[in-house]
């Protein structure tokens, strides 16, 4: 069955490890581990493939380089994934702050990022609890729409509707205040 | 304050296009009174279009794939030869399949080993082991070509001839959709001897010259007929794969 295996594995994963290399680094925040990750997802993956019915070859492949990428940070930052929900209520005070709502719009986010070094978005990115930001990345990076998300991250799909809007609120405040 | 998070909630829904045509429709008419919220629409839509951007611009390493090719034990296919070139040990069953179409094949041409990886020969060949590992190679078991052919209809927009061969032992078991180039085509499923035989056909674009390869026990053949292009592909040996390949031909290019 190798020959089946391997004719899979190319069709398969081959063309998907830019993508699911996009999304460990996302998850994992660094090239390193984001490497490590891959590597064990790609083994999991090929070991999985004879039993993968048809379907989702992507949304499949993701599922895996994500739940990889969770045992990793379970592994080697338990805190990391710990207190992400911890960290929810915070995103929901600012939000009863008001402020997003409430400010008025000054800056263009577009035309800010565009004067602004790169760098404040993706620090802003990576400040997001690991939950939102696996959500923002499946949504915006691979264009996965709600109820994929749902399937690659075992959530319902109204939470992943509240994740993507809490990641948003996050990143608007985050630059309204760092654009100050 | 639950009226604004329930605001921002459906609103990156609906910068998402994930509302539904009720919410939509809703939505819409808020926007159009709510000068507020037609503004946070605009920050949400900048904000996607930035954060794609950034995540996109992370630099994937190029060695990542060798490494992983490495680890899952095999040979990445070189970009320039052939994709059914590069498996372990190809070289030499090559060989032998050249000496092999030499001798006996004689009207077949053979393919050089430097063309270009061929995506549609390996859809072919990825739906005909997938047949072979399901539990019946076939979506529509029937030994009837006029069934079988009808069956397409409405499935692929090509519905090929279904001879069935068995009086000289090529029995139509058989057909069911492969899914070549992201298009659903026809594939006939034959068995001989044991050996099952897919023939999927798709329209003659482009690239694959008529000629035989070989690819890890597994014989494909193709030719073209008309406007469309028909791979047989099959574990069968490849003398017996190219009798059946002429019966085909044979049979089908008769006028009806």
């Amino acid at each position: 069955m190798t020959t089946l295996a391997r004719a899979r594995f190319s069709q398969l994963v081959l063309p998907r490890l830019d993508e699911g290399y996009r999304l460990a680094h996302w998850l994992t925040g660094n090239a390193t581990d984001a490497e490590d990750v891959m590597q064990e997802a790609c083994l999991r993956a090929y070991r999985a493939i004879e039993t993968f019915a048809e379907g989702n070859a992507r949304a499949w492949f993701l599922t895996i380089v994500r739940n990889t990428g969770y045992s990793w940070l379970q592994r080697h930052r338990p805190r990391a994934v710990i207190f992400a929900e911890d960290l929810a209520p915070e995103a929901r005070a600012a939000l009863d702050a008001g402020s997003v709502l409430a400010e008025a719009p000054e800056t263009p986010e577009a035309a800010l990022i565009a004067r602004d070094e790169a760098g404040r978005l993706t620090g802003a990115i990576e400040a997001l609890p690991v939950p939102f930001r696996e959500a923002l990345v499946l949504r915006e990076y691979h264009g996965l729409g709600y109820r994929e998300i749902a399937e690659v991250t075992s959530v319902p799909i109204g939470t992943v509707m509240s994740r993507l809007a809490r990641a948003r609120q996050h990143l608007l405040e985050r630059l309204a205040k760092d654009g100050r | 304050m639950t009226d604004d998070d329930e605001t921002l909630l459906l609103l990156s829904a609906y910068v998402d296009g994930e509302l539904s045509p009720g919410e939509v429709l809703a939505m819409e008419r808020r926007l159009a009174a709510e000068p507020d919220l037609r503004a946070l629409a605009e920050r949400l839509r900048g904000l996607s279009g930035a954060v794609r951007t950034t995540l996109a611009e992370v630099p994937a390493p190029e060695s990542l794939r060798g490494r992983i090719i490495q680890q899952v034990g095999f040979a990445d296919p070189e970009p320039r030869r052939s994709r059914f070139g590069s498996w372990p040990a190809l070289a030499a069953t090559l060989l032998i399949g050249a000496a092999l179409g030499a001798s006996v094949g004689g009207g077949l041409s053979l393919p050089g080993t430097t063309e270009a990886p061929n995506p549609i020969g390996e859809a072919v060949l990825a739906g005909h082991l997938r047949g072979l590992a399901a539990p019946q190679p076939f979506d529509i078991a029937s030994a009837d070509g006029h069934v079988v052919k009808p069956w397409f209809n409405g499935r692929t927009t090509i519905a090929p001839d279904a001879p069935d061969l068995s009086e000289r032992g090529s029995p139509l078991i058989g057909g069911r959709i492969d899914i070549v180039e992201g298009k659903p085509v026809p594939t006939l499923v034959y068995r001989h001897d044991r050996h099952v035989i897919s023939v999927t056909v798709v329209p003659a674009t482009s690239g694959a010259p008529p000629g035989e390869e070989r690819r890890d026990g597994t014989f494909i053949e193709r030719w073209e007929a008309g406007d469309l292009t028909y791979w047989a592909v099959s574990d069968l040996n490849a003398r017996d794969l190219r009798g059946f390949v002429e019966l085909y031909r044979t049979r089908t290019a008769r006028p009806r």
